[in-house]
């Protein structure tokens, strides 16, 4: 496979549904997104809002009664959609890997850290024989810094703790080197030390490697950090993307706006907190049009329309009527 | 990197950790201890046992224990026919064991692979099992035992396939159970996302982490299964005279319980040795395997 022009990874319309008693609901609705080659594109949004769903639909990984529909999905340059299900499979840890939002209980119990990475590296063919395989995965285990690796390696994930946990997944999904890392929500489960010290070493990892990375969070400081361009989610929507200084600095969706004044700051420790008031619709109940309109303290007659992403910019979209600069179409 | 210093601890596995919390465990390594006494006690046989079990002499019928005026060579004293009581209790528990065993080694491979196949491939391979499970789980047991019985005739290997033609439900539920608790876990989905395929998943993710539940009923089963043979050996459905089984002496005790109560007396007390043992085994296993106790 060679890199052909364009972005690594490419999505368009894709739509993820579930059946239940209750009625269809639309976890991920209509969301188009790329990934350019080095790119770290970070996600935000609230829990439910799609985020994770968004990522898993990518990889494959919605099992029944989920059903996952897109217009074009393509990874450097394959169209991942014509793929079978060995295909589909060989793509998966080799070149996407996911780590998962609870490193406690990401990795199998029953089996040594070594025997768990070794055995990626062998399914993919990313090692000849056990013993290089074992090299490489004390190789992986050094660069996500785990002290004395070698004699480490016939250790069982409880004789680890929570951050090391949480390193070893990243080393598991890195064994092979893969061209995309979906880091979803990686720092949750951690205190806020080992947080800094896992977001750090993925952000050396990608220069290291060359990777491109999908930051799944719910932290926009975490995003304001890390990430290159931000895109941010709402009840399965992406409500407004761009690059992550323009979305910081000057959010156009009422939406980001209320995360970014939710975020309590040690520069303006006296200014209040501002909490955006009300929950997510619920999925079997969205409303017709905009859905952020119950929350949203700008709303007007003219919102209860349905509202499509339109460009403010050429790298900037928001999914707001009222979004100054924004095209009317 | 600075070298760290680390403290020469071994690694150990769920499985040597659960052994060493099961050897703490007294009344449980005790009972474990009595358990492989009767194993060890039914292989050696011949080498244990005083007579020969079906050696039968009128002279000695009836003739009561050591203790109430019998003799030394027949410690246990003897039964209707004049055989040494003791020497059939040992090789009685030859069958009662490998019946056991047998049933419960038959029904757990054939329940691992029913449930593990049920609780990941769902739809209708689910429906099916779970139907065919629900189906065998309405009849009594000891019933459906002896209809089958009846049906295929009597004789060791057709008490083996009475049983665990119904036994294997048991650990199928299980492990369906088991299975889908744990296919929804970060580490089953994490693999899928690693590019694993469904029978890795099944064998490496999913088999390993169910396998301490599985010895555990397997162990508490086999305890269930010794009982239900010698019910059928009571009952005379069981392996034929003259071979000695716990059941079927009890049962030929049945005539003389007022005039000469150890006849029957002594087998009962021997199945409920045994099953005790195991139970209370089964029990420590437990304790030390499940991993909800575990961190």
């Amino acid at each position: 496979m060679t890199a052909a022009a364009g972005p690594l990874l490419l999505v368009e319309g894709l739509t993820t549904e579930f059946a239940t008693r209750g009625g269809l609901v639309r976890a991920v609705d209509d969301v188009s997104l790329r990934v350019e080659a080095g790119e770290c594109l970070g996600v935000v949004g609230e829990s439910g809002s799609g985020k994770s769903m968004t990522f898993l639909s990518v990889m494959g990984l919605v099992r029944p009664p989920g059903r996952v529909s897109a217009r074009r999905l393509m990874f450097d340059g394959t169209d991942v959609l014509a793929l079978d299900e060995a295909g589909k499979r060989a793509l998966r840890g080799r070149d996407i890997a996911i780590t998962m939002q609870d490193a406690l209980t990401a990795l199998n119990p029953a089996f040594t850290v070594a025997t768990q990475i070794t055995e990626v590296l062998i399914a993919h063919n990313r090692a000849a024989s056990m013993g290089e395989a074992r090299i490489k995965a004390e190789e992986m285990m050094r660069l996500v810094g785990i002290p004395a690796a070698a004699s480490r390696l016939d250790d069982y994930p409880h004789q680890f703790s929570g951050g090391m946990r949480q390193r070893i997944m990243i080393a598991t999904a890195l064994a092979c080197r893969p061209r995309l890392l979906i880091a979803d929500e990686p720092t949750t489960a951690l205190d806020v030390t080992i947080q800094a010290q896992v977001l750090d070493l993925i952000a050396d990892l990608r220069r290291e490697l060359g990777m491109s990375v999908v930051l799944i969070t719910h932290d926009l400081g975490v995003v304001a950090e890390h990430a290159d361009r931000v895109m941010v989610m709402y009840a399965g929507q992406v409500v407004e993307d761009g690059p992550t200084a323009t979305i910081i600095d000057r959010p156009a969706h009422p939406y980001t706006r209320g995360l970014i004044d939710c975020m309590p700051n040690l520069e303006t420790l006296d200014r209040p907190v501002h909490p955006i008031p009300g929950q997510v619709p619920s999925p079997l109940d969205l409303p017709p049009h905009c859905r952020f309109f119950d929350r949203c303290e700008r709303a007007g007659p003219q919102c209860r329309v349905p509202v499509a992403l339109l460009p403010l910019s050429p790298d900037h979209g928001v999914r707001c009527i009222r979004a100054e600069g924004a095209a009317h179409g | 990197m600075t070298a760290v210093a680390r403290l020469p601890a071994k690694a150990e596995s769920p499985f040597q950790l659960g052994l060493v919390r099961l050897m703490e465990n007294r009344m449980a390594t005790a009972s474990g201890l009595i358990a492989i006494l009767f194993v060890l006690a039914a292989l050696f046989a011949p080498l244990v046992a005083p007579h020969d079990p079906n050696d039968a002499d009128l002279f000695r019928r009836l003739q009561p224990p050591v203790w109430l005026g019998g003799e030394w060579a027949f410690p246990l004293g003897c039964d209707g026919l004049g055989r040494d009581i003791l020497s059939r209790l040992i090789y009685g528990a030859r069958i009662s064991i490998l019946v056991g065993t047998l049933v419960v080694v038959i029904a757990t491979i054939v329940g691992v692979i029913a449930g593990l196949a049920a609780g990941f491939i769902g739809g209708w391979v689910d429906r099916s099992i779970s139907w065919l499970v629900d189906v065998l789980l309405g009849f009594p047991y000891l019933i459906f035992a002896i209809g089958l019985m009846a049906m295929m005739g009597t004789g060791f290997q057709n008490i083996v396939l009475a049983l665990a033609y119904k036994e294997w439900v048991v650990p199928a539920r299980i492990v369906r159970g088991e299975t889908l608790a744990l296919r929804e876990l970060e580490y089953v989905e994490a693999a899928r996302a690693l590019g694993a395929s469904r029978g890795h998943i099944m064998l490496r993710e999913i088999l390993p982490n169910i396998l301490s539940p599985v010895a555990v009923v397997a162990t508490v089963r086999m305890a269930h299964v010794i009982i239900l043979e010698a019910s059928l050996s009571f009952l005379g459905l069981g392996v034929q005279p003259p071979t000695a089984s716990w059941g079927s002496m009890v049962a030929d005790g049945r005539d003389f319980l007022v005039d000469a109560w150890w006849v029957s007396t002594f087998p009962g007390l021997a199945i409920l040795a045994l099953v005790m043992a195991i139970n209370v085994f089964s029990q420590g296993l437990r304790d030390a395997f499940d991993p909800r106790i575990q961190e």
